[in-house]
C-alpha cells in the first residue's frame, strides 16, 4: 500500500488503515463483484480515513452529526 | 427583435405583458430550437412538445383573462431527468428501470405554480455522478461552444440546453459541483443555493447530506428569477430550512460599492491554468471599479472537508443504490461503481465522524473566511474545458485524477453548504467560456446576486453565445 506522507501525523497509527482483505470481505457481505482493484479501495479509503483522522481529536463530544449546520450558523449571526 | 428563444426571461415576460408575442410562439420557438439542436448536442432525454404547447395554449388564455401568474407565466423551461414528474418515468441517465412517480417534485410544482411551462427532460451523468457530464448509456451531452469538449456534470443537459437557446432556464443538482461545473463550461449562469435552501423532495438522491438545487440560466436576474419560484421550506425535505426566504430580485439592482470581497491566497489560487488566472484577475477588476474592496485572505485547509465529503457522497449513494447495482449492475457505469465500493469498507463511526467534522469546519471557515470579507471570490475549475475523449475513461485509470481536478474547488463547498453563484467571465485562446464563483455566508444568495448583477451589467461575457444557438444555423 502507498505510504502517504501525512500518516506520521496520525495520533492513533494504524487504526485508520484498511487492508485489501477487509475490502474484499465487505464486498462479499454486500453481495457485490469489486469494479476497481481491491488494493486500490484500500489504499484509497486509507488516505481518505488520514485525512479526516488529522482532525478527530478536535471534535468536541457534544457534536452530533447534522445536516443543518448551516441554519444553525445563520442562526448565530 | 431578437429571436424569441435567445431572448432573457425578463424580456420574454415583459414581451408577454405587451401582448408582442403569445405563450404558445415563445414555446414554439424554444421547441423548434431544442428539436434542431438535439441531434448535435444530446442535451435532451425526452422532448414534451405535445403537452408544452397545450399548457402554453392554456397560459394564454389565462393572461387574455388577466390571471397572469408572475414573471414566469408562459417560459419553457426543462428539467434534469431526475425530478420527478406525476405519471412519467425518470431515466437518471441510465437504462435501469425506474419507478413511475405518483407525485411531482416539490420544485416542478413550485414552478409550475409560478406558470412555467416544461419542454421536456435533460440529460445527465449517470444517476447524477460524474463532474465530466459524459454519459455512456444513454449518449454524451456534448458542449454547444465546441463539441469535442465536455459540457462538465453531472447537470450536462441543464448547461448545455441554457447555452444553446433551447430552454430559458433549467434546473440541475450539485452536489459536488454539478450546476457550477456545467455553467462554467458551457458559458451560463447557475446557483448552488445554501443546504436547505431549495426543496430536494421528489428528486433522485445521491447524498442527502450534500445534495442542493439550482437554477441554470443566461443571466443572473434570470436566476433570481426562478430562485423566487423555488426557495423556501418544505414538510417533505427532512434536509429543508426554515430561513425566511427574501426577494431575490427586488434588491439586486442595489449599488455593490464596498462589498468585501475575498481574494483567496491559497487552495483556489494553486495549480490554476494561466487562461483561467487571467480572466479571475480581469473579473476581480470590474468588481473593483465597481466599487468594491478587494481583500486577499487565507482559507482554511480543505483537504480534510473534500476528504470527508466524498466519503459522505459515496456512504449514501451506495446506501440508496447498492439493492439495485446487485440487480442491475450492468445499468451501473464504472465510474458510479467504482466511487461507490470504498462505502462498503468504510465503518460506521467513521462516516458519522465525517458528518460530526462538517459543522466544526463550517464553522471555521466561517470565522476565518467571513468575518474578514462579504463573498469569496475564486474559480470554478483549475483547468480549461477538458476534451471529450481524455474524460471518457470507463477504464477508471485516469478516474481519480479527472474527478478531482474538476471537483477540487466545488465539493468543499458542498461540505461546507454554503451558496455559490458561477458566472462567466471570458473566454480562452480556443474560444472556450470562463467563470468564476461568487461564494456567500449561508443563505446570503441575495447577496451573490446582487454582485453577479453588478457583474454582468458592467460586462456582456453572459450575453455572448455559441454558432449553434442561432436559428440560422
Amino acid at each position: 500500500m502507498e505510504k502517504m506522507s501525512f500518516l506520521p501525523e496520525n495520533p492513533h497509527p494504524g487504526a485508520n488503515v484498511v487492508t485489501e482483505s477487509q475490502v474484499i470481505a465487505a464486498m462479499k457481505t454486500a453481495g457485490l463483484l469489486p469494479t476497481a482493484a481491491p488494493s486500490a479501495i484500500a489504499a484509497g479509503l486509507s488516505n481518505q480515513f488520514a485525512l479526516m483522522k488529522r482532525y478527530y481529536p478536535s471534535i468536541p463530544l457534544d457534536i452530533e452529526p447534522m445536516s443543518h449546520a448551516v441554519e444553525l450558523y445563520a442562526a448565530r449571526a | 427583435m431578437m429571436a424569441l428563444n435567445s431572448m432573457t426571461i425578463a424580456d420574454a415576460s415583459d414581451a408577454l405583458n405587451r401582448r408582442e408575442i403569445s405563450c404558445v410562439e415563445l414555446v414554439g420557438a424554444v421547441l423548434a430550437q431544442a428539436k434542431a439542436i438535439n441531434p448535435i448536442v444530446n442535451a435532451f432525454v425526452r422532448i414534451d412538445e405535445e403537452l408544452a404547447l397545450a399548457q402554453a395554449k392554456v397560459a394564454d388564455i389565462l393572461r387574455a383573462r388577466g390571471q397572469t401568474l408572475g414573471p414566469l407565466h408562459g417560459i419553457p423551461m426543462a428539467y434534469k431527468d431526475m425530478f420527478h414528474r406525476a405519471g412519467l418515468p425518470s431515466s437518471y441517465g441510465t437504462t435501469v428501470k425506474a419507478t413511475v412517480p405518483e407525485r411531482s417534485a416539490t420544485t416542478l410544482s413550485r414552478l409550475d405554480a409560478a406558470g412555467a411551462i416544461q419542454i421536456g427532460a435533460l440529460n445527465m451523468s449517470a444517476f447524477a455522478v460524474g463532474p465530466t457530464g459524459l454519459n455512456n448509456s444513454v449518449g454524451n451531452c456534448l458542449n454547444p461552444w465546441n463539441t469535442e469538449r465536455i459540457t462538465g456534470g453531472s447537470s450536462s443537459g441543464s448547461g448545455a440546453a441554457v447555452a444553446v437557446h433551447a430552454a430559458f432556464a433549467t434546473l440541475g443538482t450539485d452536489t459536488a459541483g454539478s450546476v457550477r461545473l456545467p455553467a462554467a463550461f458551457c458559458g451560463v449562469t447557475g446557483l448552488k443555493p445554501t443546504y436547505g435552501r431549495v426543496s430536494r423532495a421528489g428528486v433522485l438522491p445521491l447524498s442527502t447530506s450534500l445534495d442542493t438545487i439550482g437554477p441554470l440560466a443566461r443571466s443572473v436576474k434570470d436566476v433570481a428569477l426562478v430562485m423566487n419560484a423555488l426557495a423556501g421550506a418544505d414538510v417533505f425535505d427532512a434536509g429543508s430550512a426554515h430561513v425566511d426566504v427574501p426577494d431575490y430580485v427586488r434588491r439586486i439592482d442595489e449599488p455593490v460599492r464596498g462589498l468585501r470581497i475575498g481574494v483567496p491566497t491559497n487552495f483556489f489560487s494553486e495549480g490554476l491554468d494561466p487562461e483561467v488566472r487571467q480572466s479571475i484577475d480581469a473579473s476581480l477588476q470590474v468588481l473593483k471599479d465597481l466599487g468594491c474592496e478587494i481583500i486577499p485572505v487565507s482559507i482554511p485547509d480543505l483537504s480534510a472537508a473534500d476528504a470527508a465529503a466524498a466519503l459522505i457522497v459515496s456512504c449514501e449513494a451506495s446506501s440508496l443504490h447498492q439493492e439495485m447495482m446487485r440487480e442491475q449492475r450492468d445499468g451501473y457505469t464504472v465510474q458510479f461503481r467504482m466511487r461507490m465500493e470504498r462505502a462498503f469498507s468504510t465503518p460506521a463511526p467513521t462516516y458519522l465522524d465525517a458528518l460530526r467534522f462538517k459543522s466544526i469546519e463550517l464553522a471555521r471557515f466561517l470565522k476565518e473566511v467571513f468575518t474578514k470579507v462579504d463573498v469569496l471570490h475564486a474559480p470554478v475549475a483549475p483547468c480549461l474545458t477538458p476534451t471529450v475523449a481524455e474524460s471518457n475513461t470507463e477504464s477508471g485509470d485516469r478516474l481519480d485524477e479527472i474527478v478531482g481536478r474538476l471537483v477540487k474547488f466545488n465539493r468543499p463547498i458542498n461540505f461546507l453548504g454554503l451558496p455559490a453563484l458561477a458566472l462567466p467571465v471570458g473566454f480562452s485562446s480556443d474560444a472556450m467560456p470562463l467563470s468564476m464563483q461568487l461564494i456567500g455566508r449561508p443563505f446570503a444568495e441575495q447577496e451573490l446576486l446582487r454582485l453577479g448583477h453588478a457583474y454582468q451589467t458592467a460586462t456582456d461575457w453572459h450575453k455572448q453565445f455559441p454558432a449553434l444557438a442561432r436559428q440560422d444555423k
